[in-house]
């Protein structure tokens, strides 16, 4: 939807500020929902050691894939995966 | 024959072959509503005569019909078990928090994304917060219990750089319940604001165009035109809640349970899982889940009028 007025008129105060704690909240918001899901993905591909201990807070520390090596280690999972195909 | 009873029976006369006289007229119309017919009776109406078993003392040898009749008497036993309050109440409890944000936040989110005017912006910014929509309930149960550990969590580690302790959220009883609400609140949020984020764009822009001409700010805007253009779609997904209202998500009550925070989640599913499928007394758990039933169609149907 788009509102007609392309300001020709500068944007007054209040304006102002009502898109600043719009945007803000919207950054915010954004945060609060990837940053989890971010911290899932560079768990999964971090030293189980430095997750446990908080070593890990941006970025995938001491590389490793040995959560996905004993992920397909296991003789279950593609059964697994096969009946959830299955079921949907 | 009196001049009552033949009345009677013109009438019906007259009634069925009205009814005869719709079927031929209306044959295709009720052909298309045939299989959703057939469907409904044998997969909503048909189970329904295992409600039979609450009312009867149920033994898989002997068949559902076969079991003895005993009246009320499974109803009685919960009234007066010890289990009855607790589960009521934590049900009641969750599912009333759970309306009060599950259903004024995505409002909120809603009105919030649509006074966004970059639209790259905007786009990234539903497309984030619809993302954990899609995670299922068994990981998002795994990502609470990793996230919150009072020990080694990822939000204990973070409340360790300040020096705080990080309080047990996931053995607290009193905890369980705000637990529960605001981890579907951020599952959820941007899901269940799409149904508003349409309602909005379907809002007529002469009607801004004119406020702005009245020199109202965005602020006034949005509380004068968005809300209350938005108060339909709030009644149908609210009266589509109520319905809801005490059916609480299961599994993920049941995979956040432990023994510390039992006497704050147990609720009338995870007691009605255990009793009937854990300990097989499905006489018991058929009436304890019929009763919570009935309580659920009251409500809905005295919030429907």
């Amino acid at each position: 939807m788009k509102i007609t007025h392309k300001s020709r008129r500068p944007k007054s105060l209040q304006e102002k500020i009502f898109d600043v704690l719009v945007y803000g909240m919207a950054v915010l918001l954004i945060l609060l929902i990837i940053y989890p899901l971010w911290f899932v993905i560079i768990a999964s591909f971090s030293n189980p050691q430095d997750v446990a201990t908080g070593a890990v807070w941006f970025w995938p520390k001491s590389w490793s894939l040995e959560g996905y090596k004993t992920l397909f280690a296991q003789p279950l999972i593609w059964r697994s995966y096969f009946n959830t195909r299955i079921a949907s | 024959m009196t001049p009552t009873s033949q009345v009677k029976i013109l009438l019906k006369k007259c009634r069925n072959g009205r009814i005869k006289e719709k079927l031929k007229n209306n044959t295709s119309l009720y052909l298309l509503l045939a299989p959703a017919t057939i469907l409904l009776i044998l997969f909503a109406y048909v189970p329904m005569y295992g409600l039979l078993m609450a009312f009867k003392d149920y033994s898989p040898a002997l068949g559902v019909s076969g079991s003895p009749w005993v009246g009320f008497k499974w109803f009685i036993q919960y009234f007066n078990s010890y289990q009855f309050w607790p589960t009521i109440l934590n049900t009641l409890k969750i599912a009333v928090y759970s309306i009060v944000f599950g259903f004024t936040l995505p409002i909120a989110l809603a009105l919030i994304c649509n006074q966004i005017r970059v639209q790259a912006f905007k786009k990234f910014f539903q497309v984030t917060t619809y993302l954990p929509h899609f995670i299922s309930t068994m990981v998002m149960c795994g990502m609470i219990l990793l996230f919150l550990s009072p020990s080694n969590g990822l939000v204990a580690n973070f409340l360790g750089i300040f020096n705080l302790k990080m309080p047990d959220v996931i053995g607290n009883p009193n905890a369980f319940a705000s637990l529960y609400v605001w981890s579907d609140v951020w599952q959820h949020v941007g899901w269940n604001s799409i149904i508003y984020l349409a309602a909005l764009s379907a809002i007529d822009p002469t009607y801004y165009e004119a406020a702005t001409m009245d020199g109202a700010s965005r602020l006034q805007q949005m509380i004068k035109i968005d809300l209350p253009l938005l108060v339909p779609t709030m009644m149908i997904m609210l009266i589509l809640a109520v319905g809801q209202l005490l059916n609480i998500g299961f599994e993920k009550v049941l995979l956040l349970q432990n023994p510390l925070n039992l006497s704050g989640s147990e609720i009338v599913s995870t007691y009605v899982y255990k009793v009937g499928l854990k300990s097989f007394q499905y006489s018991y758990s058929t009436a304890i889940n019929l009763f919570q039933t009935v309580i659920n169609l009251v409500i809905l149907v005295t919030s429907a009028n």
